[in-house]
């Protein structure tokens, strides 16, 4: 990734274990990783972690976002997952970084009538990704 | 009315936009993106933008003393009652002020989260963005 790279956030996705995820801090850069696990408690409730290796994220890089990537038709385009909340970097061969999801947050910030969502790139090419997306999962012929 | 195609296009357009769920909301007319390694305002097409990725600083007091920190900022965001344009940003400290490059972003109405409490790590926040941005 170089300097300045944009890519579009088409929607909000979501991870499962072993599913590859990608994070931004502007202090560490770009680092991408596998969750190893979900749902656990690590400072706050409901965290996903994932090892990111022999590179880890600090203090600066709290708040970047989380994200998985995909590439369609030489295009990268991205689905938000969440925020960096935590870290920690004891192993140096596994370092960790825990987020948590941006369904909480935006389950948090609803107050009543006021709710918040996550804005995305623009409706007709999230649409045409989507559908480019569903494409791509539907088996092949035999 | 008498051309078919026209009237089409305009009930076309007077249909709701449909969000994809309850968390993300389609923005048409902006592009709006996740940048790599931005640390400072950009400006395109004369406008100035702000993008997720940004680093931000966070500037609060302590015992009356000036501190700051340094965080980066997540992902746009929008409040569904008004419209109103945001981005998600770290919270960990009682503060409004939130630069990026020197400039002061926005800050005048920061919401955290409900249930979220900063002693027990960073909790996050809606950040209103100046409408210059």
């Amino acid at each position: 990734m170089g300097e300045h790279d944009l890519i579009p956030i088409t929607g909000l996705g979501s991870a499962t274990l072993g599913t590859k995820v990608c994070a931004f801090g502007v202090e560490s850069g770009y680092l991408c990783g596998n969750v190893v696990e979900i749902n656990i408690h690590a400072g706050f409730d409901g965290l996903s972690k994932v090892d990111l290796g022999n590179h880890g994220f600090v203090a600066d890089d709290l708040g970047g976002p989380i994200y998985t990537e995909s590439n369609i038709a030489d295009r990268n385009i991205t689905q938000a997952l969440g925020y960096v909340t935590s870290f920690d970097n004891t192993d140096p061969n596994h370092q960790f970084v825990y987020y948590t999801p941006l369904e909480k947050v935006f389950d948090g910030l609803s107050i009543e009538d006021c709710n918040y969502a996550l804005l995305t790139y623009n409706e007709t090419n999230a649409q045409e990704y989507d559908q480019l997306i569903a494409q791509m999962e539907i088996p092949p012929k035999k | 009315m008498n051309n078919p195609l026209k009237l089409i296009f305009i009930i076309f357009n007077l249909l709701p936009s449909v969000a994809p769920n309850n968390y993300s909301q389609p923005l048409p007319e902006t592009e709006l993106q996740m940048a790599q390694n931005v640390s400072q305002i950009v400006e395109r097409d004369g406008a100035i933008a702000l993008v997720g990725g940004t680093r931000v600083t966070e500037v609060f007091s302590v015992k009356g003393e000036p501190q700051q920190k340094e965080l980066t900022l997540s992902f746009p965001a929008v409040r569904k009652l008004d419209g109103k344009k945001g981005f998600l940003v770290p919270f960990s400290f009682n503060s409004e002020n939130y630069l990026v490059d020197g400039t002061k972003i926005g800050g005048n109405y920061v919401l955290t989260p409900a249930g979220f409490f900063a002693s027990e790590g960073i909790a996050y926040a809606f950040l209103d963005i100046y409408p210059e941005f």
